[in-house]
């Protein structure tokens, strides 16, 4: 009698519920989202997040940067040349040429306008980069433009405007000085921090400049028609763009969509076109269905962990140097990151090049890995500093940055690792990012482990960041030697030698063991196998631009 | 009538003023800047700028000086750190009418249920249907709100992918406010039952009944107006908590609404918005605390003349 009692207790529960459900369903099936109404120049994507602006100097995360490189036409667009490299492409720009051995950049423009029928000219361009260097503005990402002359000094509030290398001559001619001959400048001409930007337009919204679609004016190949917060973005064809008639798609819709689940079944039920597969069991059950292409590649960034050169044990050498030696990253790139990521035998990720040439593939890969004399080398270690105890008595933190259960089994996987390969004991502490910077910058830690993206297509923006006092990844390591080697990189144009001084600075860091890289990201992005003329830029962002459906 | 709306209007203001202090120490007291949304590394001048800009660099007793002052002083709320360019305000506004059109629709609908529930389980002469029925209010007492979003998330997200449920383009809400529904349902009808039954034993009822009423003109006429009384303090203090009380329904949901966005800020540091969304949320609370007390003094008599 109970036992009955029960079930129907739990039936009644499930059909109040299911009704209930059922009761709702057609009220909620807005005719437009389906999508056999969509036109067929329309596309579907997602964002995983709200993007957090539209100002130009202000963007930082991914998703406003890919919303102003669609919707921002600058001197240059990033696209792939015949062999797949991404190369920088004239836009805005008809041409330029190069004085002053690298030093003075004369842009000329090309004759195009603003949605709003208002000629692009190179004063827009001046507005744009010193409103990006204005320290009133407070850009995050200002120090990428630290190439141009005197920009650093602006930014810091030590120069005044008119000191900046950066000048309009007439309408159409833009002149940029620069510090150094800095071979990487022309990737910078394609960020969304050298758009051109109208002053009539920023000062009329002020402080809401870039907050919502229609405080903002645009010139590239799509305009931001519609930003309802949270919800949907709509990216429409411009009409005034210089080059619209390789702009095929009328609409972009993008749907923020934060759930992980939702994103995968609504492009396995054909409501979207594009979506990144985070996980092996997704990329598997699309590639099984055979109707999407999938394009992987790499992500331009690195896992690595990196030590406190201050901490009680890390300051020896040879014990850092046997923490590198004690990663597995085989296994590690397939147990944890179950076969997505690729394990990193050096630190400048794959795809990142010199002129036309790639680093890693000509640098190869050097990081030893040996378990065994990773325990020699920590046993001597402990000895040159006096500690008496073994491996197996001696326990370290780590600073994992995340607090999800995938970063505790990262941190469980991480633990059993360095007990099989050195026999020490390894505890974690798991905080939030805001937390876990403020601690690294004290050097209020053991160990850590983060990820660094490439800010543009050059060694330097993985080297830089350990130059002496940059304050990025602090682990309290200073190298002169280091230094000169990355100054002596931006004084000089020749290729050959600019890879020799990359080569060595990277092998100083990863001898020295600073850090001690482990995988190298990839991504996976599955499409409809209709869709075509979609640019997936490692360093950019995804560009719509030549996107096309192709009719069946 | 007049002493007791003065005392708790003073009362109201030093809650609100003590709740808006304590956040704000407690704030600053944690480490990290609104820049750590950014979820990387950035170079020290950068960071020095953006601190300048939003006035992070001053001295703590400072800050809580021009931010009580730009709220008392100014009613400004002053703008997200995070979004550049968005007034709280706004934000506020968006948000907060997310969640309450998921709220009061939940409620509503738990109400109904509840209601249902509650008095059923008194009037249905079949004892079986009686005990089922009690027991079903129970489970929804008791099964916290976050196992039934996660039981309803697994069958119609991840099992049947029904996309017509779900949250898309954040219109569609029918699972959140069914998860509402069903973890409010619950205590309005164990509130129902027994506000009913303790009615029924009280001595009028005898009399009444001695008149030959019958059971249902007895709850219709009597006992239902006087038992649903207690329901009052139950569901505005819950209509205010909507902001904030269904967090967990929204995260599991991924419904951009108050409680969602509340944790968001604090987890990016994004003071103007928290302290903006606390400024809200505690007055909104405080208000709805204070309006059913006056509809109890209001409505009974006895509390009037305690209260003078």
């Amino acid at each position: 009698m109970k036992k009955a009692h029960k079930i129907t207790i739990l039936l009644s529960f499930l059909i109040i519920s299911i009704s209930l459900i059922s009761f709702f369903n057609p009220l909620s099936d807005p005719p437009e989202k389906n999508p056999e109404k969509l036109s067929k120049d329309e596309i579907s994507i997602f964002f995983n997040y709200e993007p957090k602006t539209l100002d130009p100097s202000k963007a930082a995360d991914d998703y406003s940067i890919e919303l102003l490189k669609n919707s921002l036409e600058g001197l240059t667009r990033i696209s792939k040349n015949s062999v797949g490299e991404e190369v920088p492409e004239k836009a805005g720009a008809l041409s330029w040429k190069i004085e002053d051995d690298g030093k003075r950049w004369i842009f000329f423009l090309r004759d195009y306008q603003w949605e709003d029928g208002r000629k692009v000219t190179a004063e827009d361009f001046e507005y744009g980069i010193k409103r990006s260097l204005d320290p009133k503005t407070a850009s995050p990402m200002a120090y990428l433009l630290y190439p141009i002359k005197n920009a650093e000094k602006y930014n810091s509030g030590k120069a005044d405007k008119e000191s900046l290398g950066v000048k309009s001559i007439d309408n159409k001619t833009l002149v940029v000085e620069l510090e150094n001959p800095t071979p990487y400048f022309i990737q910078l001409t394609a960020s969304t921090l050298m758009s051109p930007q109208r002053k009539d337009i920023v000062e009329k919204y002020g402080e809401s400049y870039g907050s919502s679609a229609d405080k903002m004016v645009y010139n590239g190949p799509y305009k931001i028609s519609e930003w309802n917060h949270e919800k949907k973005i709509v990216l429409s064809k411009n009409k005034n763009y210089w080059d619209k008639h390789s702009v095929k798609l009328s609409n972009v819709n993008v749907h923020i969509v934060k759930d992980e689940n939702v994103r995968m079944a609504m492009l396995s039920k054909g409501q979207a076109d594009i979506v990144e597969a985070t996980k092996k069991e997704w990329a598997d059950k699309f590639i099984k269905s055979k109707k999407f292409n999938e394009i992987s590649g790499y992500s331009a960034a690195t896992n690595f962990l990196f030590f406190n050169q201050k901490s009680e044990l890390f300051k020896n050498k040879k014990i850092r140097k046997a923490f590198s030696m004690g990663v597995k990253r085989h296994e590690m790139a397939e147990v944890i990151y179950r076969g997505i990521f690729e394990p990193a035998y050096g630190w400048v990720p794959p795809k990142v090049s010199i002129g036309e040439q790639e680093y890693r593939k000509k640098r190869g890969n050097f990081i030893k890995e040996d378990s065994e004399e990773a325990r020699e080398l920590l046993i001597e270690g402990l000895k040159e500093l006096g500690i008496n105890k073994s491996p197996e008595d001696i326990t370290v933190t780590f600073l994992n940055p995340s607090t999800t259960t995938w970063a505790r089994k990262y941190s469980e996987y991480l633990a059993q690792m360095y007990k099989e390969t050195l026999g020490i004991n390894v505890r974690s502490e798991f905080v939030q990012w805001s937390i876990f910077e403020g601690e690294v910058a004290k050097l209020n830690y053991d160990f850590a482990g983060m990820g660094w993206y490439g800010d543009y297509n050059d060694p330097s923006s993985f080297l830089e960041p350990f130059v002496s006092d940059q304050g990025s990844i602090v682990t309290g390591w200073k190298n002169i030697n280091y230094n000169q080697l990355l100054k002596k990189t931006t004084l000089t144009l020749d290729e050959e030698k600019r890879y020799e001084y990359f080569k060595e600075a990277e092998e100083i860091l990863i001898d020295n063991a600073v850090i001690a890289p482990t995988v190298f990201l990839k991504r996976r992005i599955f499409h409809k196998k209709n869709l075509k003329g979609l640019l997936i830029s490692v360093f950019s962002s995804t560009d719509y631009k030549n996107v096309f459906v192709e009719k069946k | 009538m007049k002493k007791f709306i003065l005392g708790k209007t003073i009362n109201m203001i030093i809650n609100l003023f003590t709740v808006l202090t304590l956040t704000f120490f407690m704030l600053e007291s944690l480490p990290g800047t609104p820049l750590s949304h950014l979820g990387k590394t950035i170079g020290t001048q950068a960071k020095h700028n953006y601190l300048e800009h939003y006035n992070l660099n001053e001295p703590i007793l400072k800050k809580y000086i021009n931010f009580t002052k730009n709220i008392f002083l100014y009613r400004d709320l002053g703008e997200s750190m995070i979004y550049p360019g968005r007034k709280v305000v706004d934000e506020i506004k968006r948000y907060g009418s997310t969640s309450f059109s998921i709220g009061i629709k939940g409620i509503l609908l738990g109400l109904v249920i509840g209601g249902i529930t509650g008095i059923c389980s008194i009037t249905v002469n079949n004892k079986f249907i009686r005990n089922i029925l009690v027991v079903v209010s129970i489970l929804m007492v008791s099964v916290p709100s976050f196992i039934v979003a996660t039981f309803l998330y697994y069958i119609f997200v991840v099992k049947l992918t029904t996309l017509s449920t779900l949250t898309l383009d954040g219109e569609n809400v029918i699972l959140p406010i069914v998860c509402v529904a069903i973890s409010t349902a619950g205590i309005y009808a164990k509130y129902f039952r027994e506000g009913i039954l303790e009615e029924l034993h009280k001595d009028y009822i005898l009399q009444a009944r001695a008149k030959g009423n019958t059971r249902w003109t007895l709850l219709k006429k009597h006992v239902l107006k006087n038992a649903l009384f207690p329901m009052i303090a139950l569901v505005l203090p819950q209509i205010a908590g909507i902001f904030m009380g269904f967090y967990v329904i929204e995260s599991i949901f991924s419904v951009p609404g108050f409680g969602t966005v509340y944790i968001d800020s604090v987890n990016n540091r994004d003071y103007n918005m928290i302290l903006g969304s606390t400024l809200v949320f505690t007055i909104s609370y405080i208000i709805s605390v204070y309006v059913a007390e006056l509809l109890f003094i209001i409505a009974d008599p006895r509390l009037r003349r305690k209260n003078g």
